[in-house]
C-alpha cells in the first residue's frame, strides 16, 4: 500500500505489534477480472516412468479416423427485434418440460471507468439482491416457490442475468427479471455484503500465484491507459458507492443494448405477447459510446518478477497481443494455437519438470495471446525459454499438417458438446450476437475450422506470433529468481505480490489542452521562482530538519520527536520517538522508530531494537514520499516531461490558491499542489489512494539560505492529524558517513 | 439429497394434482444384459450429435478392506495409467484428440468412468472401455507416482466437517470413513492390494454400462456386444458392508469438538437406504425443512423479517441418501462462540413442529416443484441423464427408477413428511456434533475431542 506517509510508515512499526485480523475465509475468482481468459497450466506432471510395457507391441487401440466436418443442426430459433430495441430469440427444444430465460445487457468489464473499477460487476451482483417491490430475501422466495434459480454475473463484454425453471412456470421468469433489470434498488446494506465478498476476492488472489501472474501479465502487456491492464484492488473496490451503481446502471441497461433468449419447451408464437408485455415498456435510452483504449505497444522484452517468499513453484506468464474474434484469421489462429498448446504440453510429459499451454482472448477488441506456465523455482528459466523457443518455432514454421488434422479433429468434435441443452445453445446465441456474428455462424463454426489449410496457418501464425516483443511475468521466489534471471543478463523489474497493480483514482483524468498546459506549467514556474528558484533548490544536496509535535498514535494523541535526514536524490532517514507519558506505575516510555532508505535498498528498527530490511512494498511508500518532499516537489514539476493536469482554483484558510496535480511515476498517484495565488507559495498538498485522502498543510515560513521553507506541517488522514513544529532546518549538513546504511 | 437418484434434486419440486396426474418420467431407459452379466442401459437424446458413454462399477469406499481405505482411488487412477492396448494417459488424450472428455469418480458406493464424446465416435470410447475392464496393468511405479495426488484428494474430500459427523452417526458401517479414504492406508498399498481389489470388482457382472445420446439401442447393443462380450463372467463380488450394519439408534449422541474458524451445528439421523419407499417423503421434508430461503430451518435461523435477531448465519438440511442406510443431515452455521446450542435448539424445534402440527399445502407444493426442477435440470445434458441411471443402478439396482421417482414423489402426501419426520428425526436419536467458533482472545486451545452422554 502506498498511502502511508514516511511518518506513518514508521508508527506502523509500531502498530504492527499488535494483533492482527484473522485470514479472510477464501472465495472463487469472479470472471472478467483479468484471470478468466488465460488458460491454466496443468498440474506439475509426476517424475517420467522409465518401463514401457507397450513397447514394440503393435496391437494398441488407434484413434480412428476423424469425422469429416460437418455443418451443426441447431433447434429452431425465432428471433424478432420489440419497438423498445431489445432483441429476442427463442429456441425450441421440447425434451424437457424446462425453460431458461437469458437476458444479456451489452456492458461489462471493457467499458468500467478507471475510477471505477469493478462497478460492472457490482451492478449485476445486485440486480439479485433486491428491487424496489422485493428485497433480497423476497427475491429469493419468489424463485424458490417455484424451484427455480435466478443469477447474474459479468463478464469483460456483457452483464448476464438468467433465470431457469419448470416450463409451466415461466411466468416466474417473466414477472422477476424485467423487474430486476428496470429496477434495482441497490440497498446499501447489501451493496456493503457485495463490497466485502469482492475485497476478499481480491485478498484471496495474493494466495492464488496462477491469478497474480494472469493479473500481472495482462498490466504489463496493456499498462495503465487501457482497460486491461487495471486490476482490482482493495481500495478500488473500496471506492464503490451506491450511487455509482445508479449511474453505471441508467447508463447502460437500456433494452437496445440488450438481448433477450429464452429457451426449451416453449412456443415462440404463443410467447410473444408475454415477451411485450413483461419487457416493452422497458425504455429505450441513448447508451454511451463504446470507450476506446490506447494501445502502449510493446518494443522488444519486458519481464516482471513478482515476489512470492517462500514460493516453491514459479507461475511463468509469457504474453503479447492477441487478434479480433471477428479477425478473418481467428480460425487458422485457433489451429496453430491447439498445436502450439500440443507441443508445449509434450514438454511438460517429456519430463522437463514443468506445465505449459497457450490460448488467446475471443473479444471484440484483441485481447491477449498468452503462454502459461508452472515450474518449480529452479527450471524457471528453463521453462520459460523453452516455451519461447517454441513460440518462436511456430511464427516461423507454423503448424504441421499431422498438427493441423489432430486440431480440426478435436475442436471440430468439441464444439457438438457446447449445444447440448436448450440453455447451452441459448448461451451460443448470446455470445454470437454480442459478436456481431449471425446465426450461421454457430451451425458453420465446424466447416470453418475445417477449411484452414497449413499454409493460412502458418501465415496467421506468422503474422500474429512476435518473438521479439512480449512481456514475461513470472510469480515465485525472488531469491531463487532473479540470479536465474542475472545470470542470463535478462533484465527485469521486480514487484512484491501484494503491490496493487493500479492506481486508485478518485475520478478521470481530465483531457489537456495546450493552453491549460501551458497555464499550469506558469503555476509551477511562479512557484518555484518563489520557493527561491530553479538555480538555488537545484544545488540543494542535502537538508536536515528536526521537528515536535503531536501524532495519532493507537488512538490517542502522543508527542512525538521527528528528526529527518535527506540526500538527493535517493537516501533519507528518518528517526522518530514517540513519548508515552507515565501513567499509574507505568514508567514513561520512549519508542525509538528507524526508518531509511539508501538507493534500492531500505530497513527499519523497531523500538526493541529489531532490524529488519524492507520489502519493495515498503521501499515504494518511502520512495514515493521522497519524491514528493515538499523541498523538491518544485524541481520534479517543472522539469520538461512532468505529466501536469490543471485543476479548479480552491481556497485553502481563506486564501485561493491555483491547483495543479502532478502525475506520478509511483502507480501515477496524482499529487496536488496548492499554489497561493498571493505568495506562490505551495501552502497545501494532496493525494488520494485507496478511497482515502492525504493532506499536508505548510504554514510559519522561514528563510533558509535563500530557500523558503514551512516551518509548520500538519499532515491529515482518515479524520486524523499529525502536527509537527519544526525547529532547527539545515542545507547542507554535515551527513554521517553511515547515515543510510542498515545498522 | 446427494446422490439419490433424486439427488441433485436437493432443489426440486412437485405438483399437488393427486389425481390421474399424468407421468413425469423424464426419459426412456432401454436395457439389456449381456451372457456375462454386463448390464447395458441406454436412452436416446438427440439435441446434440453427442453421446455420453459410462461405466459404472458396484464398488466404492465401503467396500475397501480395513487398513487399505484409498484403494479404490488408486485402482480408479491406475485405469487411466494403461492397460494391455492403451498406452499410459493415452484413453484421455486420445478422446480429447477428437473432441470428447472424461472424469472418473470414487464414492461411498460406487466408482464410475465417464467419457462424453461427438456420438460417431461411441465406439471407440466403449473399445477404451472394454480393455481396461479386465486388463488394466497394475505397475508399480505408475502407483507410486499416483499415490500422492490420491493423498492429496482424500484430504480435500475429508476436509469437510460433514465427514466428523459421519464417524459419529455411523459405528459399524463402513460410510463412518466417507468416501475420502486414509491418506495413511494409501503408503500401506501395495501394487498386489490394487490388483486384487481390481479383479474383486472390476468385472462385467459387477458394472452397468449405459450409453446416452445420438444414437440408437441397436448400435449401442452391437458395439456392447462387439467389444464387452468376450470378457469372462467373474465371481461374485465381496460385500464386507452387508455384515456391518449400524443397530437402531435409541438414544441421542452429543460431541463438541476443536474449534474452527466458524461454529457448526451439525445433528444427524439415520434414515432409510435409498431403495426404501420412505426415502421420497424424506427428500420431500429434508426441503421443506432446509432447502430455500422460505425453508422452516433456513427462516428460523436467519430470521429475514427483521423481527427477531437471526439465531445463526446461516442452516439447512441435507439428505445423504446412499445404497445402504444414510443420514439426514441437519446443518447450522454460527459466530457467537456461546451460539451452539440456541442453533440447537432452533433446529430441533423446527423439526419438532413438522412431526408433532404437520406442513401445509403451499409447503408440500413448494418442496415438490425444487425436487422436480433440481432433477429435471440435471438430466438436461447427455451426461447428466447417464449419471442419472448409472447412480440409480446402484442405489436401487433399477437403472430406470431414477427417471420415474418423481412419479413417486408426486404422490407424496403432508402426512407421509409429518409421519417419516415423527419417525426417523426424533430429538432421542439424533446425533449432534457441535464445531465451536474460534474465538479470538482465546486461541484455539487444543484440547481433545470431548463426549457428552
Amino acid at each position: 500500500m502506498m498511502r502511508r506517509s514516511y511518518f506513518a510508515l514508521a508508527l506502523a512499526v509500531v502498530a504492527a505489534c499488535g494483533p492482527k485480523p484473522p485470514p479472510e475465509p477464501p472465495v472463487p475468482v469472479l470472471p472478467g477480472d483479468g484471470d478468466s481468459n488465460v488458460a491454466k497450466p496443468p498440474p506439475l506432471p509426476p517424475k517420467a516412468e522409465v518401463d514401457d510395457p507397450w513397447a514394440g507391441k503393435t496391437d494398441l487401440v488407434a484413434v480412428p479416423p476423424a469425422a469429416a466436418p460437418a455443418k451443426l443442426d441447431l433447434p429452431t430459433i425465432d428471433h424478432w427485434k420489440l419497438g423498445n430495441g431489445l432483441d429476442v430469440f427463442v429456441v425450441e427444444n421440447k425434451r424437457l418440460p424446462i425453460a431458461s430465460m437469458q437476458l444479456a445487457v451489452k456492458v461489462g468489464r471493457y467499458a468500467e471507468p478507471r475510477a471505477r473499477l469493478g462497478v460492472a460487476e457490482a451492478t449485476a451482483d445486485m440486480l439479485v439482491k433486491g428491487t424496489k417491490k422485493h428485497d433480497a430475501s423476497g427475491l429469493a422466495r419468489a424463485i424458490d416457490n417455484v424451484g427455480g434459480t435466478i443469477s447474474a454475473d459479468s463478464t469483460f463484454e456483457a452483464t448476464l442475468l438468467s433465470c431457469n425453471v419448470l416450463a409451466r412456470d415461466l411466468r416466474a421468469c417473466f414477472d422477476l427479471v424485467p423487474e430486476m433489470v428496470t429496477q434495482p434498488s441497490f440497498a446499501e446494506d447489501e451493496l456493503k455484503k457485495i463490497k466485502d465478498r469482492m475485497r476478499q476476492e481480491v485478498l484471496q488472489r495474493l494466495d492464488d500465484n496462477g491469478a497474480l501472474a494472469s493479473n500481472n501479465a495482462q498490466n504489463l502487456l496493456w499498462g495503465g491507459e487501457h482497460v486491461r491492464g487495471w486490476i482490482n484492488s482493495v481500495a478500488s473496490v473500496s471506492l464503490l458507492s451506491r450511487d455509482d451503481l445508479v449511474a453505471w446502471h441508467k447508463a447502460w441497461y437500456a433494452p437496445n443494448n440488450a438481448l433477450l433468449v429464452i429457451a426449451g419447451d416453449v412456443d415462440a408464437k404463443k410467447l410473444k405477447p408475454e415477451i411485450e408485455r413483461a419487457f416493452g415498456s422497458w425504455r429505450k435510452s441513448a447508451v454511451p459510446p463504446t470507450p476506446s483504449y490506447r494501445e502502449g505497444g510493446l518494443s522488444g522484452t519486458r519481464i516482471r518478477i513478482v515476489d512470492k517468499p517462500g514460493a516453491t513453484q514459479t507461475q511463468i506468464r509469457i504474453a503479447q497481443y492477441g487478434i479480433r474474434h471477428d479477425d478473418a484469421r481467428f480460425f487458422d489462429a485457433l489451429i496453430w494455437n491447439h498445436a502450439l498448446a500440443a507441443r508445449l504440453g509434450k514438454l511438460g510429459r517429456a519430463g522437463k519438470a514443468f506445465a505449459a499451454t497457450s490460448s488467446f482472448d475471443r473479444n471484440l477488441d484483441r485481447g491477449s495471446f498468452v503462454a502459461s506456465a508452472v515450474a518449480r523455482n529452479a527450471h524457471a528459466l528453463v521453462a520459460t525459454k523453452l516455451v519461447l523457443d517454441e513460440i518462436a518455432k511456430m511464427q516461423k514454421e507454423g503448424p504441421s499438417d499431422d498438427e493441423l488434422h489432430a486440431a480440426v479433429a478435436s475442436l471440430g468434435g468439441a464444439y457438438a458438446l457446447r449445444f447440448q441443452s436448450a440453455a447451452d445453445v441459448g448461451s451460443a446465441i448470446v455470445g454470437a450476437d454480442l459478436h456481431g456474428f449471425g446465426i450461421n455462424y454457430l451451425s458453420t463454426y465446424g466447416l470453418a475450422v475445417g477449411k484452414v489449410t497449413v499454409e493460412s496457418a502458418k501465415t496467421a501464425a506468422a503474422e500474429i506470433l512476435d518473438p521479439k516483443n512480449y512481456v514475461v511475468v513470472m510469480v515465485g521466489d525472488a531469491k531463487d529468481l532473479e540470479p536465474q534471471l542475472k545470470k542470463e543478463g535478462w533484465r527485469y523489474e521486480l514487484r512484491s505480490f501484494g503491490e496493487p497493480l493500479t492506481p486508485t483514482v478518485e475520478a478521470p483524468p481530465p483531457t489537456v489542452d495546450a493552453k491549460q498546459a501551458a497555464a499550469a506549467r506558469k503555476v509551477i514556474d511562479d512557484a518555484l521562482a518563489a520557493k527561491g528558484g530553479k538555480a538555488k533548490l537545484a544545488a540543494v544536496k542535502a537538508w536536515r530538519s528536526v521537528a515536535s509535535g503531536q501524532a495519532p498514535i493507537s488512538g490517542t494523541m502522543l508527542p512525538v520527536d521527528v528528526e529527518k535526514l535527506v540526500v538527493a536524490p535517493d537516501k533519507m532517514r528518518i528517526d522518530a520517538t514517540i513519548n508515552v507519558p507515565a501513567q499509574g506505575s507505568r514508567p514513561a516510555q520512549h519508542l525509538k522508530v528507524v526508518v531509511g532508505l539508501d538507493g534500492s535498498s531500505g530497513w527499519n528498527t523497531d523500538p526493541t531494537g529489531a532490524t529488519k530490511t524492507l520489502d519493495a512494498q515498503e521501499r515504494a511508500a518511502i520512495a514515493f514520499e521522497l519524491w514528493r518532499d515538499p523541498e523538491t516537489v518544485l524541481l520534479t514539476a517543472a522539469a520538461p516531461n512532468a505529466r501536469l493536469v490543471p485543476r479548479a482554483d480552491e481556497t485553502v484558510d481563506g486564501a485561493a490558491c491555483s491547483v495543479v496535480e502532478i502525475v506520478s511515476p509511483f502507480n501515477d498517484i496524482g499529487v496536488q499542489l496548492f499554489v497561493d495565488k498571493k505568495t506562490k507559495l505551495v501552502v497545501r498538498m494532496s493525494y488520494a489512494e485507496g478511497g482515502q485522502r492525504e493532506v499536508d498543510d505548510f504554514a510559519d515560513w522561514k528563510d533558509v539560505k535563500g530557500v523558503k521553507v514551512a516551518m509548520k506541517r500538519t499532515t491529515s488522514h482518515g479524520g486524523q492529524s499529525t502536527t509537527l513544529q519544526i525547529s532547527s532546518f539545515e542545507i547542507d549538513p554535515q551527513v554521517p558517513a553511515k547515515a543510510f546504511a542498515k545498522p | 439429497m446427494r446422490r439419490s437418484p433424486l439427488l441433485l434434486v436437493f432443489f426440486s419440486i412437485g405438483a399437488t394434482a393427486a389425481t390421474a396426474a399424468p407421468s413425469k418420467q423424464l426419459a426412456t431407459i432401454e436395457t439389456v444384459e449381456l451372457a456375462n452379466g454386463l448390464r447395458v442401459a441406454f436412452a436416446r437424446v438427440d439435441s446434440a450429435p453427442v453421446v455420453s458413454v459410462q461405466l459404472w462399477y458396484h464398488v466404492g469406499a465401503k467396500d475397501e478392506p480395513s487398513g487399505k481405505k484409498g484403494v479404490a482411488r488408486l485402482v480408479e487412477h491406475s485405469m487411466f495409467k494403461g492397460s494391455e492396448h492403451v498406452r499410459a494417459d493415452s484413453h484421455a488424450q486420445m478422446l480429447a484428440a477428437r473432441g470428447g472428455y472424461v472424469h472418473a469418480t470414487v464414492d461411498e458406493d460406487s466408482t464410475h468412468y465417464i467419457d462424453t464424446v461427438p456420438a460417431e465416435y461411441m465406439d471407440f470410447a466403449m473399445e477404451l472401455e472394454a480393455d481396461r475392464m479386465r486388463r488394466m496393468l497394475v505397475r508399480k511405479p505408475a502407483i507410486d507416482n499416483e499415490r500422492e495426488l490420491v493423498k492429496d484428494e482424500m484430504r480435500q474430500v475429508n476436509a469437510s466437517p460433514f465427514l466428523r459427523l459421519h464417524a459419529a452417526v455411523f459405528t459399524k458401517h463402513p460410510y463412518a470413513s466417507g468416501a475420502g479414504g486414509n491418506p495413511a492406508d494409501v503408503d500401506k498399498v501395495t501394487a498386489e492390494d490394487v490388483k486384487a481389489f481390481y479383479d474383486a470388482y472390476y468385472q462385467p457382472n459387477d458394472a452397468l454400462l449405459v450409453v446416452v445420446g445420438k444414437t440408437s439401442f441397436d448400435r449401442v447393443k452391437a458395439a456392447a456386444e462387439k467389444y464387452f462380450g468376450s470378457i469372462a463372467k467373474g465371481a461374485q463380488p465381496p460385500r464386507p458392508s452387508a455384515d456391518a450394519r449400524d443397530p437402531e439408534q435409541t438414544a441421542k449422541r452429543r460431541e463438541v469438538v476443536d474449534p474452527a474458524g466458524v461454529g457448526i451445528v451439525m445433528i444427524g439421523w439415520h434414515i432409510p437406504a435409498a431403495r426404501e419407499k420412505d426415502i421420497y417423503a424424506l427428500q420431500v421434508a429434508s426441503m421443506v425443512l432446509g432447502v430455500g430461503e422460505g425453508s422452516r430451518i433456513k427462516a428460523r435461523l436467519k430470521a429475514p423479517d427483521g423481527k427477531k435477531p437471526p439465531v445463526a448465519l446461516d442452516g439447512g438440511v441435507q439428505g445423504v441418501v446412499v445404497e445402504d442406510p444414510g443420514v439426514m443431515i441437519a446443518v447450522g452455521v454460527f459466530r457467537e462462540p456461546t451460539g451452539g446450542d440456541a442453533v440447537e435448539a432452533a433446529m430441533l424445534d423446527e423439526i419438532n413442529k413438522v412431526a408433532t402440527k404437520g406442513i401445509d399445502a403451499a409447503e408440500l407444493r413448494r418442496a415438490k416443484e425444487q425436487i422436480e426442477s433440481g432433477f429435471t435440470f440435471s438430466v438436461d445434458r447427455a451426461q447428466g441423464l447417464a449419471e442419472a441411471v448409472g447412480r440409480s443402478w446402484i442405489l436401487t439396482g433399477d437403472p430406470s427408477r431414477g427417471v420415474r421417482d418423481l412419479d413417486e414423489i408426486d404422490k407424496v402426501s403432508a402426512a407421509d413428511v409429518q409421519r417419516v419426520v415423527k419417525q426417523y428425526l426424533s430429538a432421542d436419536r439424533a446425533t449432534t456434533l457441535v464445531v465451536p467458533p474460534i474465538m479470538p482472545t482465546k486461541p484455539n486451545p487444543n484440547k481433545p475431542a470431548k463426549k457428552e452422554p
